[in-house]
């Protein structure tokens, strides 16, 4: 019997990032959505770019509530560029970012950004599933 | 869309070079159970045999993820080429899975190691075990892996479920886990090859360990080995060489006693099946959604009263000609 492509996501944050209730929330959601999620925190950021290629997920999605937001995603960019995954993963970032930060984001590459007070988790789900 | 387009003969090429994203893709399509599945699967056969699977249950908690993250983690160390595959079950409403075992691995088998960690949804099969984890397994050694790792949530049925896919398996307890123990100890379950009792911090463990010990004694056994009981402390990396040394002596018996090629040849027997039966399945839906003399069949049951049973033995035949010529006519 043929099975259906299921979406895979990848969501994480930090270690040093202590706020995970809504990331969790998150998981739960693309879960009842269908999706399969893999969930880490990571120490490193290049941690990131190997669970993503062994796990051969669609979309990453990553969450800051403090810092590392600026340094993280660019070496996240510049790894997936050098990895040729590129065009292949979308990339979602969440979090307390400012709107300079946020045009930088989009600049290098991020597929979307969402702050809080922007919309709710919905919309990160709606923008993960399309 | 991804950049999928690439022919599967290009992609195990590339595993074949030891391009780790070729091996996440093929992973992919064998899971999704592609129509490329046999296609694949003839390329990479001639490439695989050589490793030796290793497969862990046991109730959620109880260490597994951590175990396994210490354990290929020492085999990184010792030079040896490994790959996890870590399977959660799925939600059987939505299809959905929380895959959360690489949370614990990560520390251990970071970006530097070599080790390959894959996370699976079970995709409602009962045992825990998704049936694409065989093929799954066959991508990874064709890849080059030496010992492949097995984790999935033992749920009873999962523990037999295991053993048609590893070659050692490897029950992992915890001193909180009470039922699972008692039944352990009642000799009721078909146990593991090695009986971890891991969380041996925790208050109780000896006094549970003795008992395991004894209980292991009357277990039911596959064939001349005697289950052994390791304690470990994951988290502490404690216990971790020697329930290595275990699994290698097991290992080593099931080479010497010809049990080895036994149980792989249960494993090939299942897959053979289920090689068989999806060829057939897509045949039949292929019959039935196409063929007229279905169609035909289907109104002579709501025009003419026919008898629904009789029908389907007459369709049946019509199917079995069907499927003599080769899915046509
Ligand atoms: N006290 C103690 N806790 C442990 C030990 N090994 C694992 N744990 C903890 O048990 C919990 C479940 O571990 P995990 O590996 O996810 O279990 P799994 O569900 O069987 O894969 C985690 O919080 C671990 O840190 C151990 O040896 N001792
Ligand atoms: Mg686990």
């Amino acid at each position: 019997m043929e099975t259906k492509t299921k979406k895979r996501v990848l969501v994480t944050k930090s270690d040093q990032d202590a706020h995970e209730v809504s990331v969790r929330y998150l998981t739960q959601l693309l879960r009842d959505k269908g999706m399969e999620v893999i969930f880490t925190r990571y120490a490193i950021i290049d941690e990131v770019v190997k669970t993503a290629m062994e796990e051969d997920v669609d979309v990453i999605a990553m969450s800051f509530y403090s810092s590392g937001l600026m340094y993280d995603t660019t070496r996240l960019m510049e790894l997936l560029k050098e990895q040729g995954l590129k065009d292949d993963i979308k990339v979602i970032i969440g979090g307390t970012i400012s709107d300079q930060e946020k045009k930088e984001l989009l600049q290098m590459g991020v597929d979307d950004v969402f702050m809080p007070g922007m919309g709710t988790l919905l919309d990160v789900v709606e923008c993960v599933n399309c | 869309m991804k950049s999928e387009q690439k022919s599967s003969a290009d992609l195990v090429k590339e595993l074949l070079g030891g391009s780790v994203r070729a091996a996440a893709r093929l992973i992919t399509l064998v899971e999704q159970n592609d129509s490329k599945v046999p296609e694949i699967m003839r390329q990479i056969y001639p490439h695989s045999g050589n490793a030796y699977v290793i497969g862990f249950t046991g109730a959620p908690g109880a260490g597994k993820s951590t175990l396994v993250g210490k354990l290929a983690k020492l085999l990184d160390q010792k030079g040896k080429k490994v790959a996890i595959i870590a399977v959660d079950p799925s939600s059987p409403f939505t299809g959905g899975a929380l895959l959360g075992d690489r949370i614990r691995m990560m520390e251990d088998v970071g970006v530097k190691k070599n080790v390959f960690i894959r996370s699976l949804g079970s995709r409602g099969e009962m045992g825990g075990l998704s049936e694409a984890t065989y093929r799954v397994a066959n991508v990874l050694d064709a890849f080059g892996k030496e010992y492949i790792f097995v984790e999935t949530v033992g749920t009873g049925q999962a523990e037999v479920e295991v053993t048609k896919l590893a070659d050692s398996v490897v029950v992992v307890l915890s001193p909180g886990m009470g039922d699972e123990i008692q039944t352990l100890k009642a000799g009721t379950m078909e146990i593991g090859d090695i009986v971890v009792l891991n969380k041996a911090d925790q208050n109780g463990a000896d006094a549970i360990a003795s008992s395991l010990q004894t209980a292991l004694h009357w277990a039911v056994k596959h064939d001349t080995w005697t289950p052994t009981l390791v304690k470990t402390i994951a988290l502490k990396e404690e216990g971790i060489e020697e329930l290595w040394e275990k699994i290698e002596l097991h290992k080593d018996h099931l080479v010497n006693s010809g049990q080895l090629r036994i149980r792989r040849e249960k494993r090939i027997r299942i897959e053979i099946c289920k090689l068989m039966k999806d060829k057939i399945l897509r045949y039949l839906n292929k019959f039935t959604g196409e063929s007229p003399v279905f169609e035909q069949g289907i109104k002579e049951i709501s025009i003419e009263n026919k008898n629904p049973c009789q029908q389907s033995e007459v369709l049946l035949e019509s199917f079995l000609s069907y499927l003599k010529q080769g899915g046509q006519g």
